[in-house]
């Protein structure tokens, strides 16, 4: 629930800023250690080098804040799992959670199989799969059916 | 050439020097102000979780309530609304005490309910209550974590600053799921803390077709009896009258029904959410003995002294384990899927642990917000 996501955008600009940064640390490093040592190469230019090594780490800045704009805040639909009322077909759905709702509410609405009535068994959040919008959101719904399906509770015993 | 770096360097030594000396005295005063920032950012999305509370709480009662006035001072009053615990230098009597308090406290907020929304149903109005609940939660969070911030910065404690930052991640976990239930609780939605009356209501719902239930609702203030049979026991079941976000006094209705019953009651089972440790699952359910129920401990003391001293009932516990940001945060998958095995459970309990005929109170201890009968 805490952990945060970034979207692959985002994901892409954090890596560059990080690296950028890191080049920018080494090259202000051997700017400065070129003022008490001596540059290390003829041609490099320890004052170059440091101020390129700065400007980096300047654009580094930037690059990073941006990436923050990109954390993807979870998104949650309710889903309300509707049960068939007829003991023996069971037979169960989930769909969006609608307004008035509540656990055990007799619906209207009828079963596809035997016809009898639904009512609703549960209700329950689900993190809302980012990408993709419409497809995905019917595939999390069948998600929920097939699961609902498989965790069903024990039919009771009939009284012997 | 080696010269003219020479010169640079006695600048760069220079500037070190300066650097070092900064951090030397002042690398407290920085790290002060790196938390104080982060805590400033805290209290921002704090006032801006207020607020929308605020607005959707205003919006509810509008929509539902009908009120004849602005019913914004009435909250903002609500919202700072305080309940004083009773003394506990002389502890006898105190849950009595405290219980008189808790009722007036209720009885209080009703009222104020009543009058900011009229037109609400029981149902709607124990909802817009238990709205009102969670905005004034997460206000008195932002209220608090700003005032450490204040003082901190006025007074440049550290350790003032440091206490609220170091804490700041669970206290904005904790303040994010009281948002969550905010908004459960303004439109209906069970919460985690619902699992409780939502599995006693199931196994209702498996053995209704077998022994339809006699219905008592109002058996105490807020708590629905049924009395049905389930493998030939009699089994009386204890939770609180939904679907409105009410908790009613479990405790009450089981030293009722105790004492009616003379003590001829053979089990108590009560099935209640409780916290799970970091690294365990959710939905995962456990059983033990004793009173389970949470809250400031009015109803457990009156469990424990009726059916527990009085009659020697003996408790089973039946715990759903859930993290807090599950308990307060609208009810996730995982708990529903819970509910069988709770049901499981609680057979086994009935059927390895009490013989037929037998009395059992079955009690599902929580908040029926969502969960109707
Ligand atoms: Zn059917």
């Amino acid at each position: 629930m805490s952990e945060v996501k970034y979207t692959t955008a985002a994901k892409i600009l954090k890596v560059l800023g990080y690296i950028l940064m890191m080049a920018s640390v080494f090259l202000i490093m051997i700017g400065i250690s070129g003022f008490f040592m001596g540059p290390i190469h003829p041609a490099i230019d320890p004052l170059y080098m440091l101020f390129s090594g700065l400007l980096l780490f300047m654009a580094s800045l930037p690059i990073l804040m941006m990436s923050q704009t990109g954390i993807v805040k979870p998104e949650f639909d309710v889903i309300s799992l509707l049960r068939c009322s007829n003991a023996d077909c069971k037979f169960t759905k989930g769909r969006k959670f609608e307004k008035d709702e509540y656990v055990f509410k007799e619906l209207d609405e009828k079963c596809e199989k035997c016809n009898s009535n639904f009512y609703i068994a549960a209700i329950f959040e689900v993190e809302r799969k980012p990408s993709k919008k419409k497809e995905e959101k019917t595939m999390n719904m069948k998600e929920v059916e097939k699961d609902s399906k498989q965790e069903e509770s024990p039919a009771p015993k009939t009284p012997s | 050439m080696m010269q003219y770096y020479n010169e640079w360097s006695w600048i760069f030594q220079i500037i070190f020097l300066v650097l070092f000396i900064v951090i030397f005295f002042y690398n407290q005063r920085i790290q002060l102000w790196m938390m104080q920032k982060q805590i400033e950012v805290a209290v921002r999305e704090l006032e801006q979780m207020t607020k929308e509370g605020k607005d959707v709480l205003v919006k509810l009662i509008n929509e539902r309530g009908k009120p004849k006035e602005d019913p914004r001072p009435i909250l903002n009053s609500l919202l700072d609304f305080f309940t004083v615990q009773p003394v506990d230098l002389d502890p006898a009597g105190i849950i009595y005490r405290l219980e008189h308090i808790l009722d007036v406290r209720k009885s209080r907020w009703e009222q104020h309910v009543k009058q900011i929304a009229p037109a609400a149903s029981r149902d709607v109005a124990a909802n817009i209550e238990g709205t009102i609940e969670a905005t004034s939660a997460v206000n008195m969070i932002f209220k608090i974590v700003r005032h450490y911030l204040l003082l901190g910065k006025k007074t440049k404690s550290l350790i003032l600053i440091m206490q609220i930052q170091m804490q700041l991640p669970l206290i904005m976990q904790i303040a994010k799921a009281i948002f969550k239930a905010l908004k459960s609780f303004s439109q209906g939605i069970p919460i985690g803390d619902s699992i409780g009356p939502l599995v006693v209501t199931t196994l209702v719902h498996d053995y209704k077709k077998q022994s339809p239930p006699k219905i008592t609702r109002d058996y105490t203030k807020d708590i629905t009896l049924y009395e049905m049979e389930i493998e030939g026991r009699n089994v009386f079941i204890i939770r609180a009258t939904g679907p409105g976000a009410t908790v009613g006094k479990p405790g009450e209705a089981i030293k009722k029904l105790v004492e009616e019953k003379e003590g001829k009651i053979a089990r108590l089972i009560m099935v209640d959410a409780g916290l799970k440790l970091e690294g365990e699952k959710t939905g995962t359910v456990i059983e033990g003995v004793g009173a389970v129920i949470g809250g400031p401990g009015v109803e457990k003391y009156k469990i424990e002294e009726s059916a527990g001293v009085k009659y020697s009932v003996p408790m089973d516990g039946i715990v759903i384990e859930e993290g807090q940001e599950d308990a307060y945060g609208t009810m996730v998958k995982d708990l529903v899927k819970s509910v069988p095995k709770a049901i499981e459970k609680i057979k086994n309990a009935i059927l390895t642990r009490t013989v037929e005929g037998d009395n059992v109170i079955i009690a599902g201890i929580g908040n029926c917000c969502g969960i109707g009968d």
